[in-house]
């Protein structure tokens, strides 16, 4: 996600701004007439261009004044207001090319804003947020590992925020005022956790969260400031782990995103994740997700995960659930495939330790058993399951468990016993 | 504080959509009324600066959970930005034409600030900032020095999933702060080396191991990585002198494998740290034995020197009975070449040339033994 500054911005902002500037600073007192109208007329093109969001242009103009400015060794505050149109443009055509940068970001585009907010302070907290959203960009396309370039970013973004604060304060959470507050403040936020993923101090942005997300709560956010705010106690407050584990939960749930993409962020978090229930939760995370592609590989994935997480944290119910629930996929799969040793072995797994669901690797053990003649496994475990089952289930959801009882009984000569059962069952379906 | 699992983590069946796409490629396209900014009022000023001020409170906390130097270091560059802000706000004050009392409003909120800069300097080992930022406090309000001001010293936070943040301060009063800061201060001692004889190639491969390993993320810890740091820089540059500051412990000194320099030193607590003085040269001692029962004992940077065959030529402190040798110096600098020497009541320097042996002799005592009482 790229910081991008709107493209449309109203004339009441920095260009309204900047024409007043422009307006109250006549020059010419030290120029020729023609030299000053020259500059004028150059001046009042860039920031017509700039008002038309015609950037190329606004910014060719702007580069034309800035160099006869040069050659003058003018300064001030037309010229502060000429390095903001050059500097805005510039971004704006950037981000329209999606591509990396051709020339020296830096030097091109964070620097004139940079030297323009030292001497034009209007319109403060877009302007901060501007250059904040520039430094973010050479952040980025420099490879993610330049702590200054990383420092600048974040304090530009935040100081807008403190800034656009002061504005929404006394304003109800739900008003449309600080709605777009709220949204501002999220942007932060996301903001915050991409720089914990490669950040070497993301510590301080534990304190940033707990400082910024409140100002989201009661807002129509509400969740997801929570769900941020949350995140700064994972792993006793390790927000880079924290970030990638986010990360992943946010590329699972994004359509465009692949499988492997959320898993490769989840793993990595699992490996700096300090605390066992912690990283046992990633690996429960991870379990639940794939569980949710139908792919063999996926299948055997999610009992992998489930298997890591249960060995670190055995006393979670959810955990053993996860588990659990992968083993009896994968038994079954293996089973109508018609691989009896695999479904039994997968089946006898899944009933080493207690879980809610049990009954199903039971009847799973049962059923591949019988295919394989193990009489005593096949009529222990069926009857296993078929009482386990009968004490949490009803109804349609008990038939399957019976009916498995019956099979096998009849299978091992067990006919009267199996009529019994059937008897007893013949309202679910048991036949 | 037991951080905890959070809330368990929504199935990923259920679809809850990245809100923050959504609302970031809405975000701050519309324009709302442009409402007055923060810093045409002084009401709006003023409010401006306690947010400064609070952001610099509430990253009190980040000093308190054993950061490393990157995150110090990012803290502290935040809160050097977040105080200019305050003193550019308290600058401009006169513009909005503000009441004295507003204008000394932010004096304090301005002198505070730079109370709460010192702690973050002091944690970023830059002592010397932390120093002027508590004279600029002291300078720009009285407040700070009165009976009832407090400033932060460190801060406690209780918080878990589903629940706000709490903090808890522990605060102190400027002389308490001081004081506290100084305690930090002291654990910086500046260690003088001498290198001398020694190539820049061997010089270059010079590492320096404490014994004990300070914990992660401790104050002595980065004063060891900024110490080692600034002495692999001198020797890197071959500079044959210079000092840099380590926190109290017993150190070693190596160079290459097999080669000849291995010193270990001690960094004492209190008293004053002697120059680490390195050369490969070895000096014979002589000494009268005839004018004590019993010798005095050497110590080189804390260790005793034993063989005075082999004296490394350094900075060493003696341990002689006064009754015995009532004119033998606390120190003698044994020094690698001719010249005169140099001797005091408690400090001496003698001068030894190369392959020649040093003689020390004392005055014998003439006062009377001590007599033990009864």
């Amino acid at each position: 996600m790229t910081g991008r500054v709107p493209g449309r911005r109203p004339l009441r902002t920095g260009a309204a701004g900047l024409l007043l500037v422009l307006l109250a600073a006549p020059i010419g007192a030290v120029l020729s007439a023609d030299a000053a109208g020259e500059m004028a007329a150059l001046r009042n093109d860039a920031i017509s261009a700039y008002n038309d969001q015609s950037y190329g242009r606004a910014a060719t103009l702007a580069q034309h004044y800035l160099e006869r400015a040069g050659e003058e060794s003018r300064t001030g505050r037309e010229v502060a207001a000429l390095q903001f149109i050059l500097g805005h443009s510039r971004y704006e055509i950037h981000q329209k090319e999606r591509g990396r940068y051709e020339g020296d970001y830096k030097a091109d585009v964070v620097q004139p804003l940079e030297e323009s907010l030292r001497v034009l302070q209007d319109d403060a907290a877009f302007k901060n947020m501007l250059l904040g959203n520039a430094w973010h960009v050479f952040w980025s396309e420099g490879g993610r590992r330049d702590a200054e370039a990383e420092g600048r970013a974040h304090w530009y973004l935040l100081k807008s925020i403190l800034l656009r604060e002061t504005e929404a304060r006394n304003r109800p959470r739900t008003s449309p005022e600080y709605d777009q507050f709220a949204r501002h403040v999220l942007f932060y936020l996301e903001r915050c956790l991409e720089y914990c993923r490669t950040s070497d101090s993301a510590g301080l942005y534990r304190e940033r969260i707990r400082g910024t997300a409140p100002l989201g709560f009661g807002t129509a956010y509400d969740a997801r400031f929570w769900q941020i705010h949350d995140l700064t106690y994972f792993d006793d407050g390790n927000m880079k782990a924290a970030a990638l584990w986010q990360r992943g939960l946010d590329l699972m749930r994004d359509p465009k995103a692949s499988p492997d993409e959320a898993l490769a962020s989840f793993t990595e978090a699992s490996e700096i994740t300090r605390r066992r229930r912690d990283r046992a939760e990633l690996f429960r995370q991870m379990a639940d997700f794939v569980s949710t592609l139908d792919a063999p590989k996926r299948r055997m994935q999610a009992a992998e995960f489930g298997r890591r997480a249960y060995e670190l944290n055995p006393g979670d119910a959810e955990i053993r659930r996860q588990y659990g629930t992968a083993l009896h996929v994968l038994s079954y799969a293996a089973y109508a495939s018609g691989k009896f040793d695999e479904a039994y072995a997968r089946a006898q797994e899944a009933i080493t330790f207690e879980w809610a669901g049990m009954e199903t690797a039971l009847f799973d053990l049962s059923r591949a058993a019988a295919e394989m003649g193990k009489e005593t496994d096949a009529l222990t475990h069926g009857e296993r399951a078929y009482r386990m089952a009968k004490e949490r289930l009803q109804g349609a959801s008990l038939q399957p468990f019976a009916q498995n009882y019956v099979n096998v009984l009849r299978q091992f000569g067990q006919d009267g016993l199996a009529s019994r059962v059937q008897i007893d069952n013949a309202s679910l379906g048991v036949h | 504080m037991d951080g905890g699992v959070p809330a368990r983590r929504s199935s990923a069946r259920r679809g809850a959509m990245l809100l923050a796409a959504v609302v970031v490629a809405a975000a701050l396209a519309a324009g709302v009324p442009r409402a007055a900014t923060p810093e045409e009022t002084v009401a709006g000023v003023l409010e401006l600066a306690g947010r400064w001020g609070g952001l610099l409170r509430g990253s009190v906390a980040v000093l308190d959970r054993r950061p490393d130097p990157a995150t110090i270091k990012a803290a502290l560059t935040d809160a050097r930005r977040a105080v200019a802000e305050i003193d550019r706000l308290s600058a401009n004050a006169a513009i909005f034409q503000a009441a004295p009392q507003d204008r000394q409003k932010l004096q304090d909120v301005a002198a505070a600030a730079h109370l709460n800069l010192a702690l973050f300097e002091t944690h970023g080992l830059e002592f010397d900032q932390a120093r002027q930022e508590i004279a600029r406090a002291k300078s720009l309000s009285d407040l700070v020095q009165s009976d009832g001001f407090h400033t932060e010293w460190a801060a406690i936070t209780a918080g878990e999933p589903g629940k706000a943040l709490q903090t808890r301060y522990n605060l102190l009063t400027l002389p308490e702060f001081e004081a506290a800061l100084g305690s930090i201060w002291s654990r910086a001692r500046p260690v003088p080396f001498e290198f001398r004889g020694i190539t820049a190639e061997d010089l270059a491969q010079v590492r320096l191991s404490p014994a004990t390993t300070p914990p992660p993320g401790s104050l002595d810890e980065r004063l060891l990585l900024q110490g080692t740091s600034e002495l692999r820089a001198a020797l890197q540059k071959a500079r044959p002198a210079f000092t840099v500051s380590l926190p109290p412990g017993v150190y070693r000194l190596q160079g290459r494998p097999a080669g000849e320099i291995d010193r270990t030193f001690v960094v004492p607590e209190a008293t004053e740290v002697d120059t680490v003085l390195v050369d490969r040269a070895r000096f014979t001692l002589r000494f009268d034995t005839k004018t004590g029962p019993r010798p005095p004992r050497f110590f080189l940077n804390g260790f005793e020197v034993t063989d005075l065959t082999k004296m490394p030529y350094g900075v060493y402190r003696l341990k002689a009975d006064p009754d015995d040798y009532p004119t033998a110096p606390q120190i003698v600098r044994f020094v690698l070449g001719e010249g005169i020497p140099d001797k005091t009541r408690t400090s001496w320097t003698i001068y030894v040339p190369a392959g020649t042996p040093a003689t020390l002799a004392f005055d014998r005592g003439t006062a009377p033994r001590r007599r033990l009482p009864g």
